[in-house]
């Protein structure tokens, strides 16, 4: 068990594309820890305030060997708009790595599937896995804008299909239709994905069609991101699971049968 | 050079080194935690509740921030008294501090069954009787809300087990005085002051409930001056030990339910935002009593004074 609480220095918090900011935390105890799939709870951000109480979950957008930590998100409520505002030098509570991370087994393809801000975990798999194998990533966001730039991973040599739904950008249509069309991937290929639940069961049907093996990274509210409150249990296929210990990465026909 | 000050506490019974416990269903069976803070140091453990059968608990969601708190509806998910007494509570018992079995029933046989059950095991420093929840149709809050059925079933678990028995009470009564009478009345070692707040909340933009269940229970600071006061009314009407909750994250806090008339204090959903919130409640507690030559934490348990007139410009407390 490598799961750590610590108080995390900001670096740096900055835009990545519409609405979608990045922080990147000093944290080495964590980062050196983490997995591609693991998660963090961030805050208190403001210790004194009472108001937003709880910590939130975050995937672990990438972990450097620098002891970095980053994180991608969007703004959506009050805690990420805090985030957003964050100076460096703040320090921040910071909880993990935890939950089980991909296995992205073998040495086959691995293809990836990201939805919106699904992309954060897949991002970090496919720095790891890059150097040893064929990676391609498949995204799909709403429009152009809302893509976050991947340069790092095209310089490592990751492939990517973007799709946008208005069609500002790559193909017009869903993720899901852009990976149907490029498939199926070879023998011994592997899939993992993260982002909206009708994303994810459109990829299931497909890794089904094409008995390719399948991870799936999910999402769920959460109080202590340590299996003790059980408010982020889930009813997937194989029954009642805690995402935040048993997943949050599960193999795909756990999920959806 | 000043000597320690003596933080232990007796509630009935149960005898605890200090008077910090985690309440249970924030603290999982005591281990989750374990590898992010000193469990060792807390006063005592109050387990997830506990049922005769595995219950796997409400649909989701289960969780819903809310000012200054959270709603929660999980729906009392556990694995049941068998996989408790196999494999949970021979690893739980070697951490350290008491563990106190939360339990509840549909019935009152159930809760008369388990506490007997659990009474054979070894290594439980007490019961905690949970007729409080407000997140299950049967069970639960049915139990806590009339005075009678609640006496009853804190009898039937008192007659059951040799254990110390405490009772937490719901706080969605009428008179959280004539429920906390009742129940002292059938000589159980101590109440537990307070649950849950039944609540709920709903997404203005969609018009959706935010949890599955729709009714959650609310804790966190927002609860605090109810429990606060539930202590101190009941601390006034009888002379029995009193365990209090809702909404404590700091020492100061913990302090408030003492002065009300707490002698022992659970740390609830502070644990989620700090996972070593109620060590830092020990720590603090000690620190308080070491600079103000408190002798006996206890000394100070329902010693609140009334506030006067000029309370507002003055800063002094009644120590």
């Amino acid at each position: 068990m490598s799961c750590r609480r610590i108080q995390a220095e900001v670096l740096e918090s900055a835009p990545a594309a519409a609405d979608t900011f990045r922080l990147r935390l000093r944290a080495p105890d964590v980062a050196r820890e983490a997995r591609p799939g693991q998660f963090v709870m961030l805050g208190p951000i403001d210790h004194g305030a009472l108001d937003p109480f709880l910590p939130r979950p975050f995937s672990i957008h990438r972990a450097g060997p620098d002891g970095d930590l980053e994180l991608l998100y969007a703004l959506v409520g009050r805690v990420t708009r805090d985030m957003a505002r964050l100076a460096p030098g703040r320090r921040v509570g910071l909880l993990g790595p935890q939950g089980t991370g991909f296995s992205a087994a073998g040495t086959g393809e691995l293809w990836l599937v990201a939805g919106g801000l699904g992309v954060a975990p897949l991002v970090f798999l496919a720095e790891r896995e890059a150097p040893r194998r064929k990676v391609r990533l498949f995204y799909g966001v709403r429009s152009a804008d809302r893509a976050v730039p991947l340069l790092r991973l095209q310089e490592a040599g990751v492939a990517i299909d973007l799709a946008t739904d208005d069609g500002s950008a790559g193909s017009p249509g869903t993720v899901a239709q852009r990976i149907e069309a490029a498939g199926p991937p070879p023998a011994g290929a592997v899939i993992a994905a993260c982002g909206p639940w009708k994303m994810l069961r459109a990829i299931h049907s497909l890794a089904a069609r094409w008995d390719t093996p399948l991870e799936l990274s999910l999402e769920t509210r959460m109080a202590c991101g340590m299996g003790a409150c059980l408010g982020c249990a889930i009813q997937l296929a194989v029954g009642r699971r805690r995402v935040c210990l048993d997943g949050p990465v599960f193999d795909g026909r756990e999920v959806f049968g | 050079m000043k000597s320690e000050p003596d933080l232990s506490v007796r509630l009935g019974r149960l005898a605890l080194r200090n008077p910090v416990l985690t309440a249970s269903g924030t603290f999982g069976f005591g281990e989750e935690y374990a590898p992010v803070m000193e469990v060792e140091r807390l006063g005592g453990i109050c387990t997830k509740g506990l049922s005769l059968q595995p219950r796997s608990g409400n649909p989701g969601p289960r969780l819903a921030e809310t000012p200054a708190g959270m709603l929660n509806a999980i729906g009392l998910q556990n694995p049941g008294l068998e996989r408790f007494a196999r494999d949970i509570l021979p690893r739980v018992r070697a951490l350290g501090p008491a563990i106190v079995v939360n339990i509840f029933g549909s019935t009152v046989e159930e809760y008369e069954t388990l506490a007997a059950r659990l009474d054979a095991l070894p290594g439980i420093a007490a019961l905690e009787v949970n007729i409080s929840c407000p997140n299950v149709s049967c069970g639960g809050m049915a139990f806590g809300a009339d005075p009678a059925v609640a006496a009853e079933v804190s009898r039937r678990v008192r007659a059951a087990t040799r254990l110390p028995v405490l009772v937490k009470l719901s706080p969605n009564v009428t008179d959280i005085v004539a429920v906390a009478r009742a129940v002292a009345a059938t000589g159980v070692d101590g109440l537990t002051l307070i649950n849950t707040l039944k609540g709920t909340t709903i997404d203005p933009l969609t018009g959706r409930f935010r949890l599955g269940n729709r009714f959650g229970g609310l804790s966190g600071p927002a609860i605090r001056p109810v429990a606060v006061r539930m202590v101190a009314e009941v601390r006034q009407a009888l002379d029995i030990p009193i365990v209090g909750a809702g909404g404590i994250v700091t020492w100061e806090d913990a302090l408030e339910f003492i002065w009300a008339g707490a002698n022992a204090v659970q740390v609830g959903s502070a644990t989620f935002r700090e996972p070593g919130a109620a060590v830092g409640v020990v720590e603090g507690l000690a620190r308080f009593c070491r600079d103000r030559g408190v002798a006996r934490l206890q000394d100070l348990a329902g010693r609140a004074a009334p506030a006067d007139d000029i309370s507002g410009m003055e800063n002094e407390g009644p120590a």
